[in-house]
């Protein structure tokens, strides 16, 4: 049997670093050999556009197969299951009295009419919302993860104005919520941490109730173009190769691995190798705060709609706000970076125009 | 004797959508198809930057996401007026080929063999509805396995869509002005390997199975007919000839094929969830949500083309190309999916000998103050529009109509039935208990849930204080 310090090893470390090591799986077997059963898991489904599930379907170690033939009992995925309809609401229901299982929520719950700007289920004439739905499942389960950015914060679907007054799980549920976000989430991040609960427990959890495991590090400080950063090579538009903090890079303000796991399981890219700036999926704050995408910090809007350093700093607040603060006010306009760096802004600025006005 | 069945959540889809259906004498006799949510995308989309769009848009869908970076940075670059590289036209097709390529494999193993085929007793595949297997076991067999190769090979095509895409689903690599990883050597390699894997499966699973399958059933090719008329936007921007498609737009009314017109695209509401019923072009679509119980029942519109009702998707363009020469049935839907898959290989396998490995794939540009664009090309399910208008170097407007609201669309102003509706009448029902033909019909649509729903306001939203629509 394998401790939780050793899969935190394998999650961070060596090899590892990069994958779920395939050592997991034999090992997790093992473990569920143990408990006698396998685990309960109900996968739902609310205000989404289902990329976290198929997200989760390109886990490679484990694979897919894996996890659905040997690790998991999914009684409920709307996208994968056989079962429809009244059928399938009976197997959701059993597995509620049964007790004891997961529940993974990815989506926004609107409230908006009571909730009925999104029906999850059909009973004969009688609509069942979302918002009914979540707070009778949530209730009741052992565990409850909220799958990508849109069920951990809200995300692209709350954003300003946010037409169906949707709410993140966590302000649906009066219980712990763990908050896997991502847009979508990273297939390692989501089973990396469902292992973690149905081996040790909830994994340690840091700002938002994020897995420390995953979010815990800053993607600028791991960037593997931060010495291009260091030495002011910036990329000018989307496709050059460079630091790409000029054309709205945001990841000095996020928090996660990216720049190590990279995407999907072979590790091809992400989205920085692929020069393109990173959006900050992963924030509380995602999309509002990280548009315009191509702006770079300092300029970040309030709802997309440009603004100076210092208003921004003054209006937002939270987390993402004082990294951004932190970072920019201390770190970038002080120091030996200052000069080279406000030069580039000036002429990029130049060049762009009364756009920016 | 009738009956009402009611199927929500109607699942093995993408996202969440309902299904009502009465039957009579053991046949359907009518239909609705209920879209579930409210979501407002092109409402969030105002005031914004246009060169988001390609980003922000592609979280409408998690099957398609490419689909709807792709054609909203086409609607966006004839705004711009602006003209991409080869490199940067053949590297955006290349990952939408991926995707699209992703979303029919899983279509068909993920959400329509389950219908036929009786999965083994493993949660959530164990089988619900009762049906007895007609396929013979040594073709079941095969079957099974390419159920589970299918994983492994949808995992790789969304592998190789991260090689120039950066991430998968919602890729960094389409935006405005082409894509943006520079193909070396080393990735078009690792590309083309991944690439031969695919196209064996292919040809030596999909191509099989698809056989099977189609011979075992061949009912399915006379019922889910409907209104047998389709509808093409055209799929793959011409690398080579700017403004040009690779695969034409064009209509087929029973039988008679035409070409397609983007000014008889229109939208009607009576039966949706909205404010304004009457027909709207798209670049005035205009609706404020209002939810209300009574005749309204669905949250997707009812796209319409003049006043006819079309159907998209696959079908049409192997029907409008003169490479399918079959009916509109159910069956139809299915097997027309599987024979592009081949093609869609073949082509990309061409594109990648194309690229120039030191051309230019991003082109610089200015955001205009002002601009008009509309993007008709076709995704994995049909004809999808994205429609623009910038003022002020920001989004004043934006429309899109997906391919799952015309075939998932309710009743139009003419008290009509949408595509889908209409395919599910006159289907006869064996056993009133294990309805299995509804979701057969159904899922020949591939139907998604998450696209169907959006919708637009220009009147009546409060604007955050300061925010001001410039």
């Amino acid at each position: 049997m394998f401790t939780r310090r050793q899969f935190v090893q394998l999650c961070l470390k060596g090899m590892a670093a990069y994958s779920l090591s395939p050592l997991i799986i034999p090992r997790l077997a093992q473990a569920l050999e143990a408990m006698g059963e396998k685990p309960l898991v109900l996968y739902m489904e609310a205000n989404t556009c289902a990329g976290n599930v198929f997200s989760l379907l390109n886990t490679l170690n484990p694979s897919l197969r894996d996890l659905l033939f040997e690790s998991l009992d999914i009684r409920y995925s709307n996208t994968l299951m056989t079962a429809q309809g009244e059928k399938a609401l009976d197997i959701l229901m059993e597995t509620v009295e049964e007790g004891n299982y997961i529940v993974m929520v990815e989506g926004t719950i609107p409230t908006r009419g009571d909730g009925y700007y999104g029906t999850f289920a059909l009973l004969g004439e009688k609509e069942i919302t979302h918002l009914e739905m979540i707070r009778y499942i949530g209730s009741k389960a052992k565990t409850v993860i909220a799958v990508g950015t849109c069920a951990a914060f809200g995300g692209p679907f709350a954003a300003h104005p946010n037409p169906s007054h949707s709410l993140p799980v966590s302000k649906v549920l009066n219980r712990k919520i763990i908050n896997v976000p991502g847009c979508p989430v990273h297939p390692d991040w989501i089973v990396g941490t469902l292992s973690h609960v149905i081996l040790f427990g909830d994994p340690p959890l840091g700002v938002h109730n994020r897995p420390l495991l995953f979010y815990g590090e800053n993607i600028h400080e791991r960037c593997p173009r931060r010495q291009m950063y260091e030495k002011s090579i910036f990329a000018r538009h989307p496709g050059e190769e460079g630091c790409l903090y000029l054309i709205g890079c945001k990841g000095p303000v996020t928090y996660s691995d990216c720049p190590l796991r990279q995407w999907i399981g072979l590790h091809n890219s992400w989205p920085v190798e692929a020069n393109t700036p990173c959006i900050g999926c992963v924030n509380a704050d995602f999309p509002d705060k990280s548009m315009p995408f191509f702006q770079h910090l300092p300029q970040v809007g309030v709802g997309g709609v440009n603004t100076t350093a210092q208003k921004f700093a003054g209006a937002a607040a939270g987390a993402t706000a004082l990294g951004i603060g932190a970072h920019f006010l201390a770190t970038t306009f002080r120091g030996r970076l200052k000069m080279k760096l406000k030069g580039q802004l000036r002429s990029h600025q130049k060049k762009k125009g009364e756009k920016d006005e | 004797m009738s009956k009402r069945i009611s199927i929500g959540p109607f699942t093995r889809i993408n996202g969440l959508w309902h299904l009502k259906v009465e039957v009579e004498n053991y046949k359907i006799s009518d239909a609705w198809s209920i879209g579930t949510n409210f979501r407002g995308l092109e409402i969030i989309l105002m005031g914004r930057d246009p060169r988001d769009a390609p980003y922000l848009t592609q979280r409408i869908c998690g099957i398609c996401s490419s689909t709807h970076a792709l054609t909203s940075s086409f609607a966006l670059e004839k705004a711009f007026n602006l003209e991409i590289t080869p490199n940067g036209a053949l590297l955006k097709n290349l990952i939408f080929a991926c995707d699209l390529l992703q979303s029919h494999l899983r279509h068909f193993y993920f959400f329509v063999i389950p219908d036929y085929v009786n999965l083994p007793r493993v949660n959530p595949l164990t089988p619900s509805l009762v049906f007895s297997d007609r396929l013979p076991q040594g073709e079941k067999s095969r079957l099974l396995k390419n159920y589970e190769s299918s994983m492994e090979i949808t995992q790789r095509l969304h592998e190789m869509l991260v090689i120039f895409g950066g991430k998968a689903p919602h890729n960094h690599g389409i935006l405005v002005g082409g894509a943006t990883v520079p193909p070396d050597a080393d990735k078009v390699r690792m590309f083309q390997s991944m690439l031969s894997q695919v196209e064996s499966f292919v040809e030596e699973g999909l191509l099989p199975d698809l056989e099977a399958l189609s011979s075992a059933y061949p009912e399915y090719y006379e019922w889910g007919k409907g209104y047998e008329n389709l509808l093409t936007f055209g799929m793959f921007p011409d690398p080579h000839n700017p403004g040009e498609l690779l695969y034409p737009p064009g209509i087929i009314k029973k039988g008679e094929k035409g070409p397609f017109q983007e000014k008889r695209v229109n939208e009607q509401a009576r039966y949706a969830f909205y404010q304004d019923k009457e027909p709207l072009k798209p670049r005035e679509g205009r609706t404020t949500p209002l939810f209300e119980k009574g005749q309204p029942y669905s949250w997707i519109k009812a796209p319409r083309y003049g006043e006819e009702v079309f159907e998209t998707g696959p079908l049409a363009r192997q029907v409008l190309r003169g490479k399918y020469k079959g009916g509109t049935g159910a069956m139809d839907r299915i097997y027309a999916r599987g024979l592009e898959c081949h093609e869609v290989v073949k082509e990309m396998d061409k594109w990648l000998g194309d690229l120039e490995p030191e051309g230019p794939v991003f082109t610089e540009y200015e955001v205009p103050a002002r601009g008009e664009g509309e993007g008709f090309l076709d995704a994995m399910r049909g004809g999808l529009m994205h429609s623009v208008k910038i003022r002020n170097h920001r989004i004043e407007h934006y429309q899109i109509i997906t391919p799952s609201a015309w075939n998932c669309s309710p009743r139009d102003n003419n008290d009509r039935r949408g595509p889908l509706e209409e395919a599910l009448v006159g289907t006869p029902l064996e056993d009133l208990e294990n309805p299995v033909e509804i979701g057969r019909i159904a899922r020949s649509f591939d139907v998604c849930g998450s696209c169907a729903v959006h919708m637009v306001d220009l009147k009546g939203i409060e604007l955050m204080p300061g925010r001001k629509l410039i």
